[in-house]
């Protein structure tokens, strides 16, 4: 049987503590930490946006590999986490339109930082402007990747493995849920 | 299409500008394979390496979208898909302000339906068959080891090495001919999987053997009536599920199933049987592609 990798995006102990972020100064702590908000940000912007448990695993997996490779300092993190949800709802066959990502990511952005909620404006300069970042920033992506972008995700290998040990439900359940 | 007799009055100049937009882009065409609304398939030349690749162009119809999602995993699995029998796609440009995405594949030489044209008889010898079948099932098993179903299979996929009749499975046709379609999706039935694959590999598997198409057709019609006269006109024994999801099956005359063996009358039994496993109506029972590699029929390989 031949044998195909099909997730082959591994990087080694050295790789992911000599991170770009970190040759512009960033430290591990505030790497960590942008991280984090970052794939908070694509969760919550994925139940926004009604779409499926994947999209947002996979969002996220490709936030991570994007950070692999470029530096905080230069690619904005709520820009790269729109990005990263829009090419996954894509990638998982439920796209949403550019429109609907850059509207949910505004209101979160002003609910976060506590600024009145207005409309964005389907026509304001300032919509043009994040339509136009975002599909940059989604180029810039696939072109880091080389057009590598699917992720296969452990859930349903854990299931598997979890069922043939015959473990008990909850802990399946909690695996799925991670 | 994808043979040589497609003649264009646009001089090839001026199509690469069409397709490129500006110069100085890296590939210049040599010669148009096929165009259709969405795109273009191209022999270029990398005039950094000075290579000859396929290029493919997709149109990006919504540009607001970027790159649409119905290439994206394709593009995506294909780029990671390195093995002898299946057409490399070496890399993806996809720049700012243009509406074409372009998968510049490897280039293989001529593709089976040209070669059954061009050079009658050369690959009718049953070894060669053999070897060519052998290597067409042994692309398809990657892409089903993935879980991908190639899904377009026909003979213009299946490009040939002349010299050492290597095969290279490609998926840069365009308009995908219906009669390499497996009838449960000719019938309009709402889910098909890797068996539809191995119809098609069938039908190409017995145009190999008798040098023209097995099943004939046109439009969907006459395919469907082309399968018909050959395997039977189905029934929900011979096809579970047909009277629910083609409700015209009674358009259609009535016929017996032919028996394979004296439609292809140069096939060794050992290769009818493997093209009748092939070639069953209900894809439940269709042979899967390791089982078909395992065949007595290539015992002798």
């Amino acid at each position: 049987m031949i044998y195909t990798a099909i997730d082959n995006f591994y990087l080694t102990d050295e790789q992911l503590k000599d991170s770009p972020s970190r040759k512009d100064g960033i430290d591990e702590a505030t790497e960590t930490t942008l991280r984090i908000y970052g794939c908070d940000l694509i969760q919550e912007s994925g139940i926004l946006l009604k779409l499926p448990q994947a999209v947002m695993a996979t969002g996220q997996v490709l936030f991570h590999r994007f950070y692999c490779k470029r530096s905080f300092a230069r690619f904005d993190v709520k820009i790269v986490a729109a990005s990263s949800v829009w090419l996954a709802s894509k990638l998982e066959e439920s796209p949403r339109k550019a429109r609907q990502v850059i509207i949910v990511f505004h209101r979160m952005e002003c609910r976060r930082e506590g600024l009145p909620i207005e409309h964005l404006d389907l026509f304001s300069k300032k919509f043009s402007e994040l339509k136009m970042e975002m599909s940059r920033t989604e180029r810039h992506i696939l072109k880091e990747m080389g057009f590598v972008c699917h992720v296969e995700h452990p859930h349903k290998f854990i299931s598997n493995y979890l069922a043939t040990l015959e473990t008990p439900l909850e802990l399946r359940q909690e695996a799925w849920n991670l | 299409m994808w043979s040589d007799s497609v003649i264009y009055n646009v001089p090839l100049g001026v199509i690469l500008l069409l397709i490129c937009g500006r110069e100085n882009f890296q590939y210049s065409a040599l010669e148009v394979k096929g165009e259709d609304e969405f795109g273009g398939v191209y022999r270029c030349k990398d005039t950094d390496t000075d290579e000859t690749v396929l290029l493919k162009t997709v149109f990006i119809r919504d540009s607001s979208e970027c790159v649409p999602s119905s290439i994206l995993t394709k593009i995506s699995l294909l780029k990671v898909m390195e093995h002898p029998h299946i057409l490399r796609l070496l890399d993806v440009v996809n720049e700012e302000n243009r509406k074409h995405v372009y998968q510049v594949f490897e280039c293989a030489g001529p593709d089976l339906k040209t070669v059954i044209k061009k050079f009658p008889g050369k690959i009718k010898n049953p070894k060669i068959v053999k070897v060519l079948l052998n290597q067409i099932l042994r692309g398809i098993s990657l892409y089903h080891s993935i879980k991908c179903i190639h899904g377009r299979l026909n003979p213009h996929q299946v490009l040939i090495n002349m010299s050492n009749y290597t095969v290279k499975l490609a998926d840069v046709g365009m308009n995908v001919a219906p009669s390499y379609k497996a009838p449960e999706i000719l019938l309009g039935f709402p889910t098909y999987s890797f068996s539809a694959d191995v119809w098609s590999v069938g039908c190409i598997f017995a145009e190999m053997v008798i040098q023209k198409p097995l099943i004939d057709g046109t439009t969907e019609f006459h395919e469907r009536s082309s399968i018909f006269r050959l395997m039977g006109t189905p029934s929900e024994e011979t096809l579970p599920g047909v009277t629910t999801f083609f409700k015209f099956l009674d358009c259609y005359a009535k016929s017996e199933p032919k028996d394979l063996a004296t439609q292809l009358p140069g096939l060794e039994p050992a290769g009818i049987d493997l093209l009748q496993k092939m070639l069953r109506m209900d894809p439940k029972e269709r042979i899967t592609v390791n089982d078909a590699l395992e065949h007595y029929y290539f015992g002798d390989l």
